[in-house]
């Protein structure tokens, strides 16, 4: 009697622990997901900077000013485009996106410490 | 009785372990993986933003003539060679403004060459285009053991830095 119950207790416990392991398993799946995510958008963030400060140094003539949603469509962010100072006509891009979630009720604009952003640095062509 | 519960007990931990082992390792192994596509392609941008940057810093330079006749005759403008000097000043400016622009866009110049554009080898033809080839580093953010990285590129293991080669043709 006393055996049969310590084997039921035994199996009991057992299901209380994979019962606390599945969330934090589930937790860790979510995570490793949330992470291929971030990095799919830094690449997007990356290749959008490119882009923009690619038709960033053409001649204005040539080409209106370049526009996030002209380049991505789909993309949300923000886009600072500026001079860098120093010797030589250079133009900074910057392209911050607004990072996407997949972990439930955590959110965050394109000011977040985990916004995917990208810089690129290129030379104005003459005009 | 004691033994066979005891076992039990055991095997359900290391079961546990194995499985939380293996998704340390994964997750490591995720954040890796997106640590090195996401380098690779800021390597490329980067490479792209020197080679463009360069060709155009030539279309400029006041020795660009000098350094095309030079490079056509067989002079290498090449940030390797011993030689470069010889091309002239406008290779220095290059090399210097390549180096710069690296820079700026985070990343390292490994090489820089200057030659002439096939298009403009002809007899009888004077100064011309050039060609500019470009190799760059950038460096990639290890999970594990970040401290152990050179601080430069060639210096230690490869799996600290990633690569990237672009190049660019003088417009016309």
């Amino acid at each position: 009697m006393r055996a049969r119950r310590g084997r039921a207790g035994q199996r009991g416990s057992q299901s209380v622990e994979l019962v606390a392991a599945l969330p934090l398993l589930g937790l860790a799946v979510m995570l490793a997901w949330q992470c291929i995510v971030l990095a799919r958008q830094q690449i997007e963030a990356q290749s959008d900077a490119r882009e923009l400060a690619r038709q960033a140094v053409l001649c204005s003539r040539a080409a209106p000013p370049p526009t996030l949603a002209g380049v991505d469509p789909g993309a949300a962010g923000t886009v600072s485009i500026g001079a860098v100072p120093g010797p030589g006509d250079l133009v900074r891009v910057e392209v911050r996106l607004a990072p996407e979630s997949v972990l439930p009720g955590v959110d965050g604009g394109p000011g977040s410490a985990v916004a995917p952003r990208a810089a690129v640095v290129m030379r104005r062509e003459p005009c | 009785m004691l033994t066979r519960r005891a076992g039990a007990r055991g095997a359900a931990a290391l079961v546990l372990s194995g499985a939380m082992g293996a998704v340390i390792t994964g997750g490591v192994g995720a954040v890796d993986a997106a640590a090195a596509v996401t380098a690779q392609a800021h390597a490329e941008a980067a490479a792209d933003a020197v080679a463009h940057g360069t060709a155009v810093f030539l279309l400029g330079d006041a020795h660009r003539e000098q350094l095309s006749i030079a490079v056509q005759a067989g002079t290498p403008c090449d940030s390797d060679a011993r030689d470069s000097p010889a091309a002239g000043p406008g290779c220095a400016g290059a090399v210097q403004a390549a180096r710069q622009l690296a820079a700026q866009n985070a990343a390292v110049l490994a090489r820089l060459v200057v030659g002439p554009d096939p298009r403009d080898m002809q007899e009888g033809q004077g100064a011309g285009r050039m060609l500019v080839e470009v190799h760059v580093f950038v460096p990639r953010r290890l999970p594990v053991l970040p401290a152990t990285c050179p601080t430069s590129p060639g210096s230690g293991a490869d799996l600290c830095w990633v690569d990237a080669w672009s190049a660019a043709q003088g417009a016309g």
